[in-house]
C-alpha cells in the first residue's frame, strides 16, 4: 500500500491547467520532496490531497483510502501552504482545539512537548497574534505532528525561517521519518530537498519531469563526478604525456601544480588514472571524488534554472 | 464539532460588539417589563402578563436580525478570508465546520434570551413558554439565515453591508407584506419567519424548516468552496 498514490490528478481554473493529469505513488515511510518554483503546482496539488481544494479530473488514495473521512484525518498531518492562526489564541490552545477539533484527547503535557519539540519551549501561553513568522512556521508544524500522524504534508516547511530554526526543522522531519511516517513536503529549494529527502519530483507548469530517489536521478541523468587527485608536480618529461591521457577520459579538466580536477562520467575511470600516474612515477597523495548536487545535474540538463537554486 | 461551537461561543461572549448587544437586549427587557408593571393599573393581569413577555419578542423581530448579523456576517467567510479555514478543512469535516458554528452561536442568542426572560420573570413574575420558544424559534431562523450569507458570500465586507440592509429592509418588507392586501408585495409574507409567528402554534414548524433550508444551502456552499 502506498501512502500516497494519485491517477490522472487534474486541477483547472478556467481554461488554466495548473496541475495537469499528475500520476504520482509515493511509499510509506519516505521523505518526499516536491520541487518546484513558484507557481508549478506544488500547493494546489498538495491543497487537493488534503481537502482544502478539489479536483477538476483524477483519482487519489491516502493511506490506502480514498474518502477523506474524519478515521483518515486523525492519520494526516498538514502544514497547509498561506495558513493562519488566529491571533488571540496562545500556542498551546492552538493545539488544543485543533487535537478537539480533530477528535483527539488533550494532553497538556504531551503539548507542551510537541511545542519543545518544534523549538517553541517556553511560548506555550504566548498569543499567536505576537509571533514572529518563523514561530507560526513551527506552530504550523506543531499542529501537524501533534495528532502524531502517520502522513504528514508539509508544504514549504522552511520558507520564511532563519537558517538555524531550518536545520532544526530538518532534524525533525528526519527524526519524523525514523518513527516510520510518511512525509510529502514541498519546497523551491534544491539544497534542503537533497539534504533530507529520499525520493524526488520535480514539477514544471503542472507536470511532473522527473521523479525518482537520488541514487536514480543521478544515475538517470548520467551525471558527471568531480574527481581531484592531489599529486606531485608533474615532470616536464610526462606532462605533455599526461594531458594528451586526461584529454581521452574527459574534455573538463582542470591542471593546478599540485593537484589535478577532472569530470569524469563513468566511475571505472579513477582506477585507470591512478595507474596512469604511478607508471608515470608521480606520487599521489589524495583521491576525492565528489557526487553531483541535485543542483549541478538539474542545472547541467536545464531541468531547472538560476532562480530555483540558492 | 463541540470544539468548534465551544470556540464560538466563547468567542461571541469575549467581543465588545456582543456585550453591547447584551447589554441592548436585557437591558430593554428590564425596561419593557418595568413600564408594563408601572401600567399594572391600567391593563388586566393578562395584558401585564404578555405585554412583559412579548416586549422582548417585538424587540427581536424588529432588530434580531440586526444584532444577529452584526455579530456573526462573517463567521464562515471570515475564516476563508484570514485562511484559518485551511487548518479546520484538513482536520475535520465541513458538515462539522457549519454546523459546530451553528451550535455555538444558537448557544449563545439562548443565553441572551433565557437572561432575558428571567429579567421578565423577576420581575412581571411571569414567564411565558410560548413567547420564549417563538423568540427562539425566530432567532435560529435568522442564524441560519446569516450563516448562509455568510457561506455564500466570499467576502465579509460584503456580507457585513448585505446583513446590514437586510436587518433593516427585511422586517419592513415583511410588516408591509403581512398587513397588505396587495398582490404585488402580499407573496412575501410567506417567504420570511415573520408571518409564521402571526399564525397558528403548529406553524412555527415552518420556521424549523426555514432554518433548515438555510442551513443546507450554507452546508452545500461551504462543501464546494476552496478555502
Amino acid at each position: 500500500m502506498y501512502a500516497i498514490e494519485t491517477s490522472k490528478l487534474t486541477k483547472k481554473y478556467g481554461s488554466k491547467t495548473v496541475v495537469n493529469g499528475i500520476n504520482l505513488q509515493v511509499p510509506q515511510g519516505e521523505i518526499y520532496g516536491f520541487l518546484g518554483r513558484n507557481g508549478a503546482g506544488k500547493s494546489t496539488f498538495i491543497n487537493m490531497l488534503t481537502g482544502v481544494s478539489f479536483p477538476s479530473a483524477g483519482e487519489f488514495t491516502l493511506l490506502g483510502q480514498s474518502d477523506i473521512d474524519l478515521e483518515l484525518q486523525k492519520k494526516i498531518g498538514v502544514l497547509p501552504d498561506y495558513a493562519n492562526f488566529y491571533d488571540e489564541m496562545t500556542a498551546l490552545n492552538h493545539l488544543r482545539y485543533f487535537l478537539k477539533i480533530n477528535g483527539h484527547r488533550f494532553s497538556k503535557e504531551h503539548c507542551s512537548n510537541v511545542l519543545k519539540k518544534v523549538g517553541l519551549e517556553g511560548h506555550d501561553h504566548q498569543k499567536v497574534g505576537k509571533f514572529s513568522f518563523g514561530m507560526k512556521k513551527k506552530l504550523g508544524i506543531a499542529q501537524a505532528i501533534v495528532t502524531d500522524p502517520d502522513l504528514i504534508f508539509l508544504d514549504e516547511p522552511t520558507s520564511g525561517v532563519d537558517i538555524e530554526s531550518a536545520l532544526y526543522i530538518h532534524e525533525l522531519i528526519r527524526e519524523l521519518q525514523n518513527q516510520g511516517k510518511t512525509i510529502f513536503m514541498t519546497s523551491h529549494n534544491l539544497n534542503e530537498v537533497e539534504k533530507i529527502c529520499t525520493r524526488v519530483a520535480i514539477m514544471k507548469n503542472g507536470v511532473i519531469l522527473i521523479e525518482g530517489t537520488m541514487e536514480e536521478l543521478r544515475f538517470q541523468y548520467q551525471a558527471k563526478k568531480t574527481v581531484m587527485i592531489k599529486h606531485d608536480p608533474y615532470p616536464n618529461s610526462h606532462k605533455e604525456y599526461i594531458q594528451q591521457f586526461f584529454r581521452t577520459l574527459s574534455p573538463e579538466v582542470e591542471y593546478h601544480h599540485m593537484y589535478t580536477k577532472v569530470m569524469l562520467q563513468k566511475e571505472r575511470n579513477i582506477p585507470l588514472i591512478i595507474r596512469e600516474l604511478i607508471q608515470c612515477g608521480i606520487d599521489i597523495y589524495q583521491v576525492h571524488v565528489e557526487e553531483p548536487s541535485l543542483e549541478e545535474i538539474f542545472l547541467q540538463k536545464n531541468i531547472v534554472d538560476h532562480s530555483q537554486v540558492s | 464539532m463541540w470544539a468548534i461551537s465551544v470556540k464560538e461561543f466563547q468567542s461571541l461572549f469575549k467581543s465588545i460588539k456582543s456585550i453591547i448587544v447584551i447589554l441592548i437586549v436585557c437591558g430593554a427587557s428590564y425596561g419593557i417589563a418595568h413600564i408594563v408593571s408601572q401600567l399594572g393599573g391600567q391593563l388586566t393581569s393578562a395584558q401585564v402578563r404578555d405585554g412583559a413577555n412579548g416586549g422582548i419578542l417585538v424587540m427581536l423581530l424588529g432588530f434580531g436580525p440586526l444584532f444577529i448579523s452584526s455579530l456573526s456576517h462573517n463567521v464562515i467567510n471570515q475564516e476563508i478570508k484570514t485562511r484559518t479555514a485551511r487548518f479546520l478543512v484538513t482536520k475535520t469535516s465541513r458538515e462539522r465546520i457549519v454546523l459546530g458554528k451553528f451550535l455555538g452561536i444558537c448557544c449563545f442568542w439562548l443565553v441572551c434570551i433565557s437572561i432575558s426572560f428571567l429579567l421578565i420573570a423577576f420581575i412581571s413574575h411571569h414567564f411565558s413558554f410560548y413567547i420564549f420558544l417563538e423568540c427562539l424559534l425566530f432567532t435560529v431562523c435568522i442564524i441560519s439565515f446569516v450563516l448562509m450569507l455568510s457561506a455564500l458570500t466570499p467576502s465579509p465586507t460584503h456580507t457585513m453591508f448585505l446583513s446590514i440592509i437586510l436587518s433593516f429592509v427585511l422586517p419592513v418588507l415583511s410588516g408591509w407584506s403581512i398587513f397588505s392586501s396587495k398582490a404585488y408585495i402580499a407573496w412575501f409574507k410567506y417567504v420570511t419567519p415573520y408571518y409564521y409567528l402571526k399564525l397558528e402554534k403548529g406553524y412555527l414548524t415552518v420556521l424549523l424548516i426555514f432554518a433548515a433550508l438555510c442551513l443546507c444551502t450554507a452546508l452545500w456552499s461551504f462543501k464546494r468552496r476552496e478555502v
